[in-house]
């Protein structure tokens, strides 16, 4: 009744083969889901940016972050669901892993900015954003955290220097705030943008 | 360790391993995954049923009735010696 023409060594590939295309999607998935987050920071930079210098004073912009970071929420809950209807093993989209990056994103994003105003630290808020998106994707590369392999933890590392990079760069220029915000946007948008196109053609 | 026959079929062992993922699934699913005729996938599918490793039976959706494929305790436990008889293979390869 077995098949004798059948291998060991085929068997475990064909255990493998139903495994490993879910793997691929999983990781282009999550290539598109920095791609969407590559375009959510600069949006948040750039509107940052804009409302500053047309009302320094306000207050009302400061939840200006709120329908971006809500739009990037919504985007990326429906990649995940789309993901897995597409994945052959049906496993659930992976929900603890997408509330954590964006749990981490928003909290960076937030904590980082409210902390500088807090403390009264001589660095300006997009830098200090940028730092701490930052040292948390180099941090989270470097030890393999809510990364599948080394090509996502390679990706997140050299994201990471990026950022921090862009952060000390304003930090030393001593430009003004404004400047800042389009070296926020721009820099948030080449390293999660760029990550996420290398994760999603390569996967 | 033996390799238990009925599993140790290309076809049947991917049906099996599909299953052993997802316990549970729609029959033209399985067919599209596996890249399957109906007919094909029936036949390997009727010997597990008539092993007691898996059980079909036709389901009421909202399209209408639908049929499915299930793994039984009896296939999960199959499924688990079969794989822990191929690793001992492997590693004895």
């Amino acid at each position: 009744m077995g098949d004798p023409t059948l291998s060991a060594q085929e068997a475990a590939a064909a255990i493998r083969s139903l495994q490993d295309a879910d793997a691929m999607i999983r990781r282009r998935t999550a290539g598109l889901m920095w791609m969407i987050w590559g375009l959510v920071a600069p949006a948040i930079f750039a509107s940052y940016g804009f409302a500053s210098a047309a009302d320094p004073q306000g207050l009302w912009w400061r939840l200006l972050w709120l329908p971006w970071a809500a739009a990037g929420v919504g985007a990326t809950v429906a990649l995940w669901r789309s993901a897995g209807l597409a994945m052959r093993t049906r496993e659930r989209p992976p929900r603890a892993e997408v509330a954590w990056h964006v749990g981490l994103f928003v909290v960076l994003v937030v904590g980082s900015a409210v902390l500088v105003q807090a403390l009264g630290a001589p660095v300006s808020v997009p830098a200090a954003v940028l730092a701490a998106l930052g040292v948390a994707s180099m941090l989270l590369g470097a030890f393999g955290l809510l990364a599948r392999d080394a090509v996502e933890r390679r990706a997140s590392v050299a994201a990471g220097a990026l950022l921090v990079a862009a952060a000390a760069a304003c930090a030393l220029s001593g430009t003004g705030a404004q400047l800042h915000f389009v070296v926020g946007a721009l820099a948030s948008g080449l390293a999660f943008y760029g990550a996420g196109v290398l994760l999603a053609m390569r996967g | 360790m033996e390799l238990d026959p009925l599993i140790h079929q290309a076809t049947r062992l991917r049906v099996m391993a599909l299953l052993a993922r997802n316990r549970e699934a729609p029959f033209t699913w399985m067919q599209e995954t596996l890249g399957l005729t109906p007919g094909n996938l029936d036949s390997h599918v009727q010997r597990l049923v008539e092993a007691g490793y898996v059980h079909q039976w036709r389901a009421l959706t909202a399209s209408g009735f639908q049929s499915r494929v299930r793994l039984t305790p009896e296939g999960d436990a199959a499924y688990r010696a079969y794989l822990a008889a191929l690793r001992a293979v492997l590693e004895g390869a």
